[in-house]
């Protein structure tokens, strides 16, 4: 039982479904399955759907309708998990900059980072270099990402490094920077340890950046 | 350079005016000239410069973005002296053309200081939130007044040098920008009804927004265009493209006369991309096409030569922001050179800056300017 209702998660990830991803994991968790296997198939889902992207069956739509199908799942779930354990790749604390609403690309990321199995805190929308500070000394993450969709915002890419070198918290993580204004040549301005030029290749650059 | 005060910016608009005729009354012909022979398919006796440049005009100018979003002098102001400046041909009124049907529509709205202006929160966060919604008068609401009093004064001041650009957002990108993104892209899957009847209110507005445009202009408008940059993919996917985006731009088109639209293009490779690009030309009924990612292996610019050369239509080939900002001069001139020695011989067609960043250094939207400039003099003859 527990087998077909991961599989039928999975395809309402694949598919973008997020009310029937929602009732799946409802009946996943009911029958008994463990959260941590639930969120392993729904990175299995989330690698099939970056795939069908690279492949160019899917396009930004479906990378975001299955995003929300997946984290329909992930709301059901994650509070039942204790402790951020080793079954995460590694943790992430995520935000737009400061300035900046847009956050359809930050979503995308977010939700295909966790389906590789990274735990990421997201910070959402226009975020200070203020909030990303409290936020890593709290969550203690290995990475810090943050994304600029509008050119006049890159600045504040460039301030949030320095922020957190005064903080004292730059050294503790590793920093990752994406969006459609931001470009290879930026790792260097800002002062970023790494850039990812879309979703996918997002899990590929974290990976390494926390050495797996 | 004059600390611009309320006082005092009349005076530097008018010394900035002076400069700019003065500049451009020695060329062999106008920006109006050279465009419409560019729109016909002729050869003007070169290629005309025009730039999407506004944060970093605001930079150079010593204004906020905030300002020139805000305020229609300030706009010109800026406009102007980036034109002085780097010697194109042409200011140019819009920033932030994706937000006014919006903000006129009652969208909560946040003015950084040295940002563009954003949307705070979708208007229709629910389908039944459509139904509270009027048609604005442009004339009054939101940043209509200031649209259309910065484009007056910009054809009030320049005389025949002045050249009327007028943008209206295209009913996809208008759709996000009231809807919200996944709203919309859910719309689509779940109630198609609905997301055609969004559309439909967009096509509403925009029609609206365009009349009061034109009529505040009396008539002369150089450049009607569309901006639709949430329609191009993959942000938009090929089917959404031919089942929505192309259907109700061709209805807005239909309404108000061929326009420039700029949408619905791949921007990565995808399969059949040759055919989406012609399509989107085509069934929209658009005046011109536009690509940019023209430095992409997957794009070569005899390819777009040889579609622009069997659909007759003039193109636009925008030099992108990251190419702008992040390569260097030598690079740039290279670049243009290469499009221009492609893409322009016989006319019809015209090479433009695709959005400066603010940060951009002067000497590259300088080797922009003076690529375009050197290389863009009709025939056509580079090696």
């Amino acid at each position: 039982m527990v087998e077909t209702a991961l599989s039928k998660l999975k395809d309402a990830i694949i598919n973008g479904e997020p009310d029937a991803a929602k009732t799946e994991t409802q009946k996943l968790l009911k029958d008994g399955a463990k959260p941590v296997d639930i969120i392993k198939g729904m990175g299995k889902a989330m690698d099939a759907v970056g795939k069908k992207y690279e492949a160019k069956e899917y396009f930004v739509p479906d990378l975001v309708m299955s995003a929300e199908a997946m984290n329909e799942g992930l709301k059901l779930i994650l509070p039942k998990l204790q402790t951020v354990g080793k079954e995460f790749v590694g943790k992430i604390v995520m935000g737009v900059c400061q300035g900046d609403v847009h956050d359809i690309g930050k979503n995308i990321v977010v939700a295909m980072l966790r389906g590789a199995g990274f735990y990421v805190v997201d910070l959402g929308i226009d975020v200070s270099p203020q909030k990303f500070i409290e936020a890593i000394k709290k969550e203690k993450p290995q990475i810090v990402g943050a994304s600029s969709y509008i050119s006049t915002t890159i600045d504040e890419l460039r301030k949030l490094n320095e922020e957190l070198k005064k903080a004292g918290v730059r050294k503790n993580v590793k920093y990752l920077i994406g969006g459609a204004s931001v470009y290879p040549k930026h790792v260097q301005d800002v002062g970023a340890d790494a850039f990812a030029n879309d979703a996918i290749e997002a899990i590929d650059v974290a990976k390494k950046l926390v050495g797996k | 350079m004059a600390k611009l005060t309320e006082a005092n910016i009349d005076v530097e608009i008018d010394k900035l005016v002076e400069q700019f005729t003065d500049m451009a009354s020695k060329e062999p012909q106008s920006m109006m000239e050279r465009f419409t022979k560019v729109m016909m398919f002729q050869e003007p006796d070169r290629l005309p410069v025009f730039m999407q440049i506004h944060d970093h005009a605001a930079r150079v100018a010593g204004v906020t973005v905030r300002d020139i979003c805000t305020n229609a002098k300030k706009m010109l102001y800026a406009q102007l002296f980036a034109a002085v400046k780097y010697k194109f041909d042409t200011p140019g009124f819009f920033a932030d053309a994706y937000n006014y049907e919006a903000e006129a529509l009652g969208a909560k709205m946040l003015f950084p200081e040295d940002s563009f202006p954003v949307i705070l929160e979708p208007l229709v966060k629910e389908p039944k939130d459509l139904e509270k919604l009027d048609i604005p008068d442009f004339t009054k609401a939101g940043r209509g007044p200031y649209i259309i009093e910065g484009s007056k004064l910009c054809l009030e001041k320049l005389g025949k040098y002045g050249f009327a650009f007028l943008v209206a957002s295209a009913p996809w990108s208008m759709a996000v920008q009231i809807r919200g993104f996944n709203n919309l892209v859910r719309d689509t899957r779940k109630n198609p009804e609905f997301a055609h009847k969004l559309l439909d209110f967009c096509n509403d507005v925009i029609e609206a927004f365009v009349k009061a445009q034109k009529e505040a202009l009396g008539g002369v408008v150089a450049f009607p265009a569309l901006a639709d940059a949430f329609s191009c993919i993959p942000p938009t996917s090929p089917q959404l493209v031919y089942d929505y985006v192309i259907p109700h731009t061709a209805e807005i088109m239909k309404r108000l006369g061929p326009m420039m639209w700029a949408g619905g293009f791949p921007i990565m490779e995808i399969p059949d991309w040759e055919q989406i690009v012609e399509d989107v030309v085509v069934k929209t009924g658009s005046l011109v096409g536009m690509v940019v990612m023209l430095e992409s292996d997957w794009l070569p610019p005899e390819k777009i030569k040889e579609i622009s050369n069997r659909l007759k239509k003039p193109w636009f080939f925008g030099v992108r922001a990251g190419i702008i900002s992040k390569w260097t001069p030598t690079e740039i001139e290279k670049h243009v050179k290469n499009l221009i020695k492609v893409l322009c011989p016989g006319g019809g067609c015209a090479v433009f800056g695709d959005q400066v960043p603010r940060d951009t250094p002067p000497e590259n939207v300088q080797a922009l300017v003076n690529s375009i400039k050197r290389y863009g003099k009709f025939p056509i003859s580079i090696k």
